[in-house]
């Protein structure tokens, strides 16, 4: 019988599987502007496309086609869902249409993994809202699971979860490596690893890295994400800073010295991704750290696979095909508390106005578990579901 | 990894004239001054910034 460790086998033959420098690309001007000296260099192993962003678009740009079969044909294109919202308590005829759509996208590229994020979006609108945690319990684990076996399902490849940055209290911090691992495995399926997302939580949770390292399923990790991000000043208290993960700058030194010590304890790592929002490359300064960010990244990366010892090939594909329920698991209850919290947290005017609307919703007394949450995350939870309540907005 | 010539070449055009973000661009008009764009289907991938 082959050894299983996190329900891996590992009896496969032993391979060198060099990790690969990854972008994340999009259909963005300033983005593709700072990729461009890039992609020239042949730098670029592989990329990392959120192919959803693009579903309400009829046509896209022959060159950008011709971008993305490039590295399908080389299979190093990745496909980075947004808007699944895999945990939202009910199932949508909107989530059906995605899975469909990205059914049809597998018969035009061929991707190497699919992956999505961690969390429910707060938007009354499918198609809006920031991703903001769940309760950890059997019932979202459940929906989750299905979810993930629709989404293998229609797209025939490896899937993945991305840990969330965000979380309200110290201990959803520390469950949600164990819950990200007991929601791939039905599916044998992976982590991708966002560094930053997890500097968030060591920064706003006081917590040490190889604390938290210790926490999550190393073995299931595919990919890691760097990014950079911004801090914001809580109004609660003025000499609290709450880091965020807003894309909009260079990866900091501490993110960069966390990929070092990450790389070494992932034995499955495939792929290391630069992302960053193309609204924050709109100056040659930015779009030249941009690419210092990603030289960086390639030469640690270089650095790793030099000393890469050959590993067990692991496919992160299911041992058999999936048997699907008929219909989708459901949860009216969760549901109905997650549009009463997405309702207050872009209505809400402050922290004491939605710390009252709480105090008077389903949600408490409940598995949100309400009462642990931290005033600067609450506060922090208002300014990003009201920043992006409406969708992808910037002003010029 | 290698891109062809002809690719990068459509890819510098293509960014030289931003085309890229024409067609998804919905503009209105922002009452306390300036322009405010709203991209319908953004192009990036807003649900990893979104924190």
């Amino acid at each position: 019988m082959p050894r299983l460790r996190h329900g891996i086998a590992e009896s496969p033959p032993l391979m060198n599987h060099p990790l690969r420098a990854t972008l994340a690309c999009n259909l963005d001007a300033n983005l593709l502007r700072a990729a461009l000296p890039l992609l020239e260099a042949g730098r670029v192993e592989a990329i990392e496309w959120s192919f959803d962003a693009l579903f309400n678009q009829a046509e896209r740009p022959a060159w950008f086609e011709d971008l993305l079969q490039a590295y399908s044909d080389e299979n190093r294109l990745l496909g980075h869902g947004v808007y699944f919202s895999l945990f939202s308590g009910r199932w949508s005829a909107d989530q059906q249409r995605w899975l469909d759509a990205l059914r049809a996208l597998t018969r035009r590229f061929r991707f190497d993994h699919v992956t999505e994020h961690f969390g429910y979006l707060t938007g009354a609108d499918f198609h809006k809202g920031a991703p903001l945690s769940i309760p950890l319990t059997s019932t979202t684990l459940a929906i989750g699971q299905d979810r993930l076996k629709r989404l293998q399902a229609a797209c025939g490849c490896p899937v993945g979860l991305e840990n969330l940055a965000f979380a309200y209290s110290t201990e959803e911090v520390r469950r949600q490596g164990n819950f990200l691992h007991r929601l791939v495995e039905p599916v044998n399926g992976f982590l991708i690893l966002d560094l930053h997302n997890l500097y968030c939580q060591l920064q706003n949770f006081n917590l040490t890295a190889d604390e938290l390292l210790a926490l999550y399923p190393l073995d299931r990790v595919r990919e890691i994400h760097l990014s950079g991000g911004s801090w914001a000043e809580s109004r609660l208290d003025g000499n609290l800073k709450i880091r965020r993960d807003t894309h909009d700058e260079a990866v900091p030194d501490d993110v960069f010295a966390l990929l070092e010590r990450t790389m070494p304890r992932c034995p499955n790592l495939r792929y290391v991704v630069l992302e960053q929002l193309g609204n924050s490359l709109g100056t040659e300064e930015a779009r030249l750290n941009f690419q210092s960010d990603f030289e960086r990244m390639d030469a640690l990366v270089e650095t790793r696979n030099r000393t890469l010892p050959p590993v067990a090939v692991q496919s992160f594909l299911p041992a058999s095909p999936l048997q699907l329920e008929t219909e989708p698991v459901e949860d009216d209850q969760l549901d109905r508390q997650q549009r009463q919290l997405s309702d207050i947290l872009e209505t809400a005017t402050d922290y004491e106005q939605a710390r009252l609307k709480l105090a008077n919703s389903e949600l408490m007394n409940s598995t949100w578990e309400v009462e642990k949450w931290k005033p600067h995350m609450l506060e922090t939870a208002l300014a990003i579901a009201q920043k992006w309540k409406d969708g992808f907005v910037f002003n010029e | 990894m290698k891109l062809s010539k002809p690719l990068l070449q459509a890819v510098a055009v293509a960014v030289a004239v931003a085309a890229v973000s024409s067609s998804c661009t919905k503009e209105t008009v922002n009452p306390e001054g300036g322009k405010t764009v709203k991209k319908e289907g953004a192009f990036n991938c807003p649900a990893c910034g979104m924190g």
